[in-house]
């Protein structure tokens, strides 16, 4: 006999239908809610002038009891108005849980440093993103951010690891106190400009000029970030107004907008883009590109294929229009990463551009490589035929050479390119590329390069230190 | 400061164009009535309008505020109902059920105690995470997921109850 279908499951199941609002809804909400603001300032300003006037009161009244005869008490003029100041943004209150485990994760201070934190990364640590930085005397130092657990020193269980070594051993960094992505809260990615400032986001938004200890939550003004780079000089960020909830942060997005910050600074302003481009509409919700290319330059691929530039070093621009490219960026779903295969962008001494075409079957892509010196004409350097989708494209080139690496990431392993673009191999990953391959690749030199897996229950990123050809698995622990 | 206003006005349409057709959708089926969905969600709207500037989660803001008057329309209607059903003291032992297939399981989420039918709405009709409504509702995780469990297991029983 077959079991009854459970009614609760049908009735969760059955797809809610859209409700159009009537034609002038906006506008009518609009004022209800303005005539609603205009009556609580009123109010407020009532209030404020009763206080006040009581407190321009209360001498006179004062001085008439204090006469000799009446022995009243002084009063403190004013001690118990409101205080009215500018203040910054709130941001979303913490869970009474977080509040509690803040005081558990503030007492590891623990930094990026050149050496070590001292201390040990938390066990079952599943990372999402990986940046590295220069330590100030040609080496490098990493950072990845992840969740990690259980078990976790507390329910919110982000956590970042350091490494001085290239991956060879990892130490503890302490992290901010935010879960994981989540609709709009939580952080999964991480970006570094220099050994002190860094940024934790993905959808939200968190602030370090300390090396990992402290961060600080800023405002995105509602907005979700999906993507940021930072060069030494400035930091940029993609800006999304994006309705996907859980760990889809970055789906259903409407709009996107470029925003830019110093390192050190904890507000956020808006890049002047070209009218057409402001903000950047999306209709198939594909997220722009957006790359630095030598540390002055920024680059961002918008959802309708255009190629803006602008300094890299300054906040305000401008950012104009440079080209069109020769494909566009795909829509997005967790962690920022394209789910369709279209576009992906790298900077190396050239912009390049790597734009993927499912093949006739359906089974794989025909990735074809573009570069450009500046983004308005592009040329094929080459193609290739991949099995996964391609995730993420990554260059990297010697001193005044022209060409360099190149690795491209897919949801199958790892392809590279030691004539900057030209011709590619398969990368040898040690122990057979993992399951569903890597999210993420990038070269920090010519030799070395680290790859996120798409599958983070790993516990591991993977290293090369021969320009791509060979990848080993670096567990995150000490 | 002027420029941070007008991406807020285009902020707010936008949210408004991508949102508010399916949170009054996501009403209708709780109150199973246009109308009363047009009115909820526009207040809904309204009141975040009202502080959109200090806001950093529109949408969970919202869905928390359209929970609130959803919850607080059931409460007036069944107000209603009795004193009808008192006034007319002849009124029908069967309730006023909508023709709508799943005015059952509406009638018995409806029942629901406050605290677990928040998070039932949240999670399985706005379709937020475990994690976004604990950060919403102020509980731990831990903590919604047995309400939900709780919640299904009392709609189960109830749904049982009321067919036998």
């Amino acid at each position: 006999m077959s079991s009854p279908r459970d009614p609760i499951d049908d009735w969760l199941e059955t797809e809610v239908m859209p409700l159009s609002p009537p034609p002038g809804s906006l506008g009518r909400i609009r004022q209800r809610a303005k005539r609603r603001k205009t009556r609580q300032a009123t109010f407020v300003a009532v209030g404020c002038a009763v206080i006040l006037a009581g407190a321009i009161a209360t001498p006179q009244v004062i001085s008439a009891l204090n006469q000799p005869r009446h022995h009243s008490p002084p009063v403190a003029i004013g001690s118990s108005g409101p205080t009215i100041s500018a203040s910054p943004r709130p941001s979303t209150s913490p869970s009474p849980s977080q509040e509690s485990n803040k005081a558990t994760q503030i007492k590891q201070h623990s930094r990026l440093s050149t050496t070590t934190s001292g201390t040990s990364p938390p066990a079952h640590f599943r990372p999402t993103s990986v940046t590295f930085v220069g330590n100030g005397a040609g080496g490098v130092v990493g950072a990845v951010v992840g969740q990690a657990g259980p078990p976790c020193a507390t329910s919110v269980c982000t956590s970042l690891a350091g490494t001085s070594n290239y991956g060879q051993a990892w130490y503890g960094v302490s992290a901010p106190v935010a879960p994981g992505p989540s609709g709009s809260s939580g952080v999964s990615q991480l970006r570094f400009a220099n050994l002190r400032d860094g940024w934790a986001y993905g959808p939200a938004l968190y602030e370090t000029s300390g090396g990992g200890y402290p961060w600080h939550q800023e405002s995105t003004y509602g907005y979700r970030v999906i993507d940021l780079e930072a060069s030494p000089a400035r930091a940029f960020a993609v800006f999304g107004t994006c309705y996907g909830t859980g760990a889809d942060y970055a789906a259903s997005c409407s709009s996107f907008s470029l925003w830019t910050s110093v390192p050190g600074g904890r507000t956020w302003t808006q890049v002047s883009l070209p009218s057409a481009d402001e903000p950047m509409k999306s209709t198939s919700s594909a997220a722009p590109l957006l790359v630095i290319s030598g540390g002055n330059t920024g680059y961002l691929l918008t959802p309708s294929g255009e190629v803006l530039s602008g300094p890299a070093t300054r906040a305000g621009g401008p950012w104009s229009a440079v080209g069109t490219a020769k494909c566009k960026p795909g829509s997005t779903s967790t962690s920022g990463q394209a789910a369709q295969p279209t576009a992906q962008l790298a900077s190396g001494p050239k912009l390049l551009l790597a734009c993927a075409t499912p093949t006739a079957d359906g089974r794989r892509f025909t990735e074809a490589i573009y570069s450009s010196a500046t983004g308005a004409a592009w040329q094929q350097l080459g193609s290739m035929t991949v099995r996964g989708t391609p995730t993420s494209l990554t260059a990297a080139s010697s001193a005044g050479a022209a060409s360099g690496v190149v690795a491209l990431a897919t949801t199958d392993g790892i392809r590279y390119s030691a004539d900057g673009g030209a011709t590619w191999q398969v990368a040898a990953v040690t122990g057979n590329s993992p399951a569903g391959g890597f999210s993420y690749v990038g070269m920090t030199d010519v030799d070395q390069g680290v790859a996120v897996p798409t599958n983070t229950s790993l516990g591991e990123v993977y290293v090369t230190n021969d320009g791509g050809k060979a990848w080993q698995a670096s567990p995150i622990t000490s | 400061m002027a420029r941070l206003r007008t991406s807020d006005q285009q902020a707010v349409e936008e949210f408004f164009n991508a949102c508010y057709p399916r949170l009054a959708g996501w009403v209708r089926r709780l109150v199973d009535d246009d109308e009363t969905a047009h009115e909820i969600a526009s207040e809904a709207f309204t009141r975040l309008l009202a502080r959109w500037s200090g806001l950093d989660n529109p949408q969970s803001y919202v869905y928390m505020i359209a929970t609130n008057l959803v919850r607080d329309h059931w409460r007036k209607s069944g107000r209603e109902r009795n004193a009808i059903r008192v006034m007319t003291a002849a009124g029908s032992a069967e309730p006023a059920y909508h023709p709508a297939q799943d005015v059952d399981v509406r009638a018995l989420i409806q029942a629901l105690p406050e605290r677990l039918r928040s998070p039932f709405l949240l999670h399985y009709y706005g379709g937020f995470g475990l994690k976004e409504v604990a950060v919403m509702l102020g509980r731990p995780e831990g903590t919604i997921k047995a309400d939900l469990f709780n919640a299904r297991a009392r709609l189960k029983a109830a749904l049982g109850d009321a067919r036998e």
